[in-house]
């Protein structure tokens, strides 16, 4: 799928879709921040500073909806964290960004 | 968006500023098999942020983080804004989800910076100070934000 080579750089694909906004969150990601007490906007921000970008996988998910990996890093105030996000295309051709899970790196 | 399944839900606990914020009237979409927030998240946090100065009980630590997070300020600027140590903050913010043992007055300074950082007139402004006087109450109560005005933002 066409559409799918804009993924191939992904850390643009996550800037382009927290710049413009084009991102949701799951009921289970708004679960885990509520149990560990991150407000999502920190997350954000730091998602903007940087991500490495630990695994690309088709299978994950629906059929033929790219999900990631993304490593976060720690601050001196923040815990590290992987964070789970998939993408999709709008039939305007708008990418779409849903953020699903994540989970605390072990130290 | 197109032909997705949207629905309304009543209440919703919203944990996105780092603390639990009951959410009425919050437009949902089903895309696949999860439910998301129909409204920009950024939306709902900038309502949060406004509606903490005029929250009937004192702010909790959790609060108190989310107004410094949000105003993109380190423990240490914070700390310099409102005259005290950051060790300071960091005791009031580890204080979760019960009120801090801030000065009534400091607090005050801290909603006032938060009215300061909206679009607020300046008529608005002093009828906010001026309820001030009146200090919160110490029972902490959930934050309640009714989000449908917000709908259709994207």
């Amino acid at each position: 799928m066409e559409w799918l080579r804009a993924l191939s750089d992904v850390e643009s694909a996550v800037a382009d879709c927290l710049m413009r906004e084009n991102y949701f969150f799951s009921e289970h990601f708004n679960a885990l921040l509520g149990e560990y007490r991150i407000a999502r906007i920190s997350i954000v921000r730091r998602l903007k500073s940087g991500i490495h970008n630990e695994e690309y996988d088709y299978s994950k998910g629906h059929a033929d909806i790219p999900c990631f990996c993304l490593d976060i890093k720690a601050t001196h105030e923040e815990p590290a964290l992987s964070l789970f996000v998939a993408f999709s295309r709008e039939t305007e051709g708008t990418l779409m960004m849903w953020i699903q899970e994540f989970h605390l790196k072990a130290k | 968006m197109g032909d997705y399944k949207r629905e309304i839900r009543d209440t919703f606990t919203y944990h996105g500023a780092g603390f639990a914020v009951v959410l009425r009237r919050l437009p949902m979409l089903l895309l696949g098999t999860e439910w998301v927030f129909d409204v920009k998240p950024s939306a709902i946090d900038r309502r949060i942020f406004e509606r903490l100065p005029r929250q009937a009980s004192r702010l909790t630590g959790y609060q108190v983080r989310f107004i410094r997070i949000y105003a993109d300020m380190t423990l240490k600027a914070f700390a310099h804004r409102f005259g005290v140590s950051h060790p300071a903050v960091l005791k009031w913010e580890r204080a979760g989800d019960s009120m801090t043992n801030m000065s009534w007055s400091t607090e005050k300074d801290i909603r006032l910076f938060v009215l300061s950082q909206s679009e607020s007139s300046a008529q608005e402004f002093q009828a906010f100070y001026e309820a001030l006087t009146t200090e919160a109450n110490e029972a902490v109560t959930p934050l309640e934000i009714d989000i449908e005005e917000l709908v259709g933002v994207h």
